[in-house]
């Protein structure tokens, strides 16, 4: 079970990422990403230390979401798990989003 | 017209105006018991108890009253029908007519009216028929979606696969049964001396997948195909490439193709946020040399028929993320009984009922477990392993693979 809270803090929007974000799921994660974009932040990121696994239909979202932000919007991978990780720095995301092992708070 | 439960409701403050009192007489007369009402005893819930066949109500009241009172019975597995009647004033019905309801004019004679009661009641039958039949329609949709999907998918694999002297091909394709973008080709070029294989996925699922799957084969096949002669060579080949090694023949066709497909999707489809894994190969026979791109694809796994193995991993990032992506070849050779086995996430990400996901290690226990086995046991074997691992769970992606075997 797939779920994605938002949360803004002054320029900062964190989406809380929990479950498993995959074909199914991922329609709900892009409706996130649409209300998060019209938000304009500065930094937008994705928390996912609660998320077990992330399919091909998942990194698509992610895509999504580095385009919706525009090129000045820092996306942030922030607490991904080994396998999580490796999913999206395997396709070559990692040039366009910073992955963070852990939390910066 | 027997049984049919008629409620009728008459103009305002009115119970016994002219239109409902000879309404109600023809109504019993077809052998119908109309209970005849006024719109404030209805919203005070006096009739609550009654479930109507068919509401008769006057054209004076407004479409607003009309609405409300016909809320009064949605919950019914069948809600009433309505029938809208009015005495000389037919411009009263104007307003009911747009909202698309039945309506019945005087002179009411007995057979005009069981005419219109027997055609109200079979309209209201109809609709609850209809909503009813909605959520098989979209199931019967949906199936036919993924029959359309299936079928893209399917037509764009190759009835068989090039098979050089001297090496084994084998491949396998397990469907799930969602649609899913997962392709694999292989075919001659540069003028028949090598072989090209491929094995791609497109991220996501349906039919959106399954179409750029077609795009993408055929991207690949047509500049891979058509572009090796040499003389578009020089424009093709950027500047900041890099060659793990010397390129040799096919490089250009291999790099041109996949950058040449970046380059489209990028320019066309960025929007869709599309993206492919793919791992693309040029296998010289002779020599046993393999130059390839893994664009973001999961890494195939090289068996040495000595023992040990490689894995191959992404030289690039997956096709149409970026326009100014960097495609790197890189090469390796197979030695007599090596074998090279590629594969899509469908195999790695296969799932137990416990969720537990295959996984690349058990994979390659598995293919390390059987060096120098022949190409097809390695396919067969690895698609049995999954399908043991995964056991009463349903396969939520397609699985496939190709195997890659060098004899001699």
């Amino acid at each position: 079970m797939f779920q994605a809270d938002l949360t803004i803090t002054g320029d900062i929007i964190t989406i809380q990422m929990s479950g498993e974000l995959d074909a199914s799921s991922a329609p709900n994660f892009h409706k996130i990403l649409q209300q998060a974009a019209t938000r304009s932040p500065k930094q937008l990121i994705l928390a996912m230390s609660n998320l077990v696994y992330i399919a091909s239909a998942g990194v698509r979202g992610l895509v999504f979401a580095r385009q919706k932000m525009g090129d000045d919007v820092e996306v942030v991978v922030e607490g991904a798990n080994e396998s999580v990780a490796d999913t999206i720095r395997m396709t070559g995301m990692e040039h366009a989003i910073t992955i963070r092992e852990t939390f910066s708070a | 017209m027997d049984g049919l439960k008629l409620l009728v409701v008459g103009r305002h403050g009115e119970p016994g105006d002219t239109e409902t009192s000879e309404l109600t007489k023809i109504l019993a007369d077809c052998d119908c018991q109309p209970v005849v009402s006024s719109h404030p005893e209805i919203l005070a819930g006096l009739h609550d108890g009654l479930e109507p066949d068919l509401l008769l109500l006057h054209a004076e009241l407004t479409t607003r009253e009309v609405a409300v009172l016909r809320e009064r019975w949605q919950h019914l597995r069948t809600p009433p029908g309505v029938l809208i009647y009015c005495g000389s004033d037919h411009l009263l019905l104007d307003p009911h007519l747009e909202q698309g309801l039945d309506f019945l004019l005087p002179p009411f004679t007995s057979a005009l009216v069981r005419t219109r009661l027997a055609l109200g009641n079979q309209s209201r039958c109809l609709v609850r028929t209809v909503d009813e039949l909605d959520p098989s329609m979209s199931l019967l949709l949906h199936d036919r979606d993924l029959k359309i999907g299936r079928q893209i998918q399917q037509g764009f694999l190759p009835a068989e696969l090039p098979c050089p002297q001297g090496w084994e091909v084998a491949a396998g394709f397990e469907p799930a049964r969602e649609v899913s973008g997962d392709f694999y080709d292989g075919f001659t070029m540069a003028g028949g001396r090598r072989s090209a294989f491929l094995v791609a996925d497109v991220c996501d699922k349906g039919i959106g997948a399954a179409l750029f799957m077609a795009l993408m084969r055929t991207l690949l096949r047509y500049s891979a195909q058509n572009l090796w002669s040499g003389a578009l060579a020089p424009f093709l080949m950027p500047t900041d490439q890099v060659f793990l090694g010397s390129p040799g023949i096919g490089a250009v066709p291999l790099l041109a193709s996949v950058r040449g497909a970046n380059q489209y999707l990028t320019a066309n489809h960025l929007q869709q946020a599309y993206f492919v894994t793919l791992f693309f190969c040029v296998v010289d026979p002779a020599s046993g040399r393999i130059i390839y791109i893994n664009a973001g694809h999961n890494p195939p796994v090289l068996l040495r028929a000595a023992g040990g193995h490689r894995l191959l991993r992404p030289t690039g990032p997956a096709v149409g993320l970026w326009s100014d992506a960097v495609f790197t070849i890189a090469s390796v050779t197979l030695a007599p009984a090596d074998a090279l086995f590629v594969y899509t996430d469908g195999v790695t990400e296969a799932r137990n009922p416990a969720k537990e996901l295959y996984g690349l290690p058990r994979l390659v226990k598995l293919l390390t477990s059987m060096p120098g086995a022949p190409a097809n046991l390695l396919v067969s074997g690895v698609l049995e392993d999954v399908q043991a691992q995964r056991g009463r769970a349903a396969q939520s992606d397609d699985i496939t693979m190709l195997a890659l075997r060098r004899c001699w």
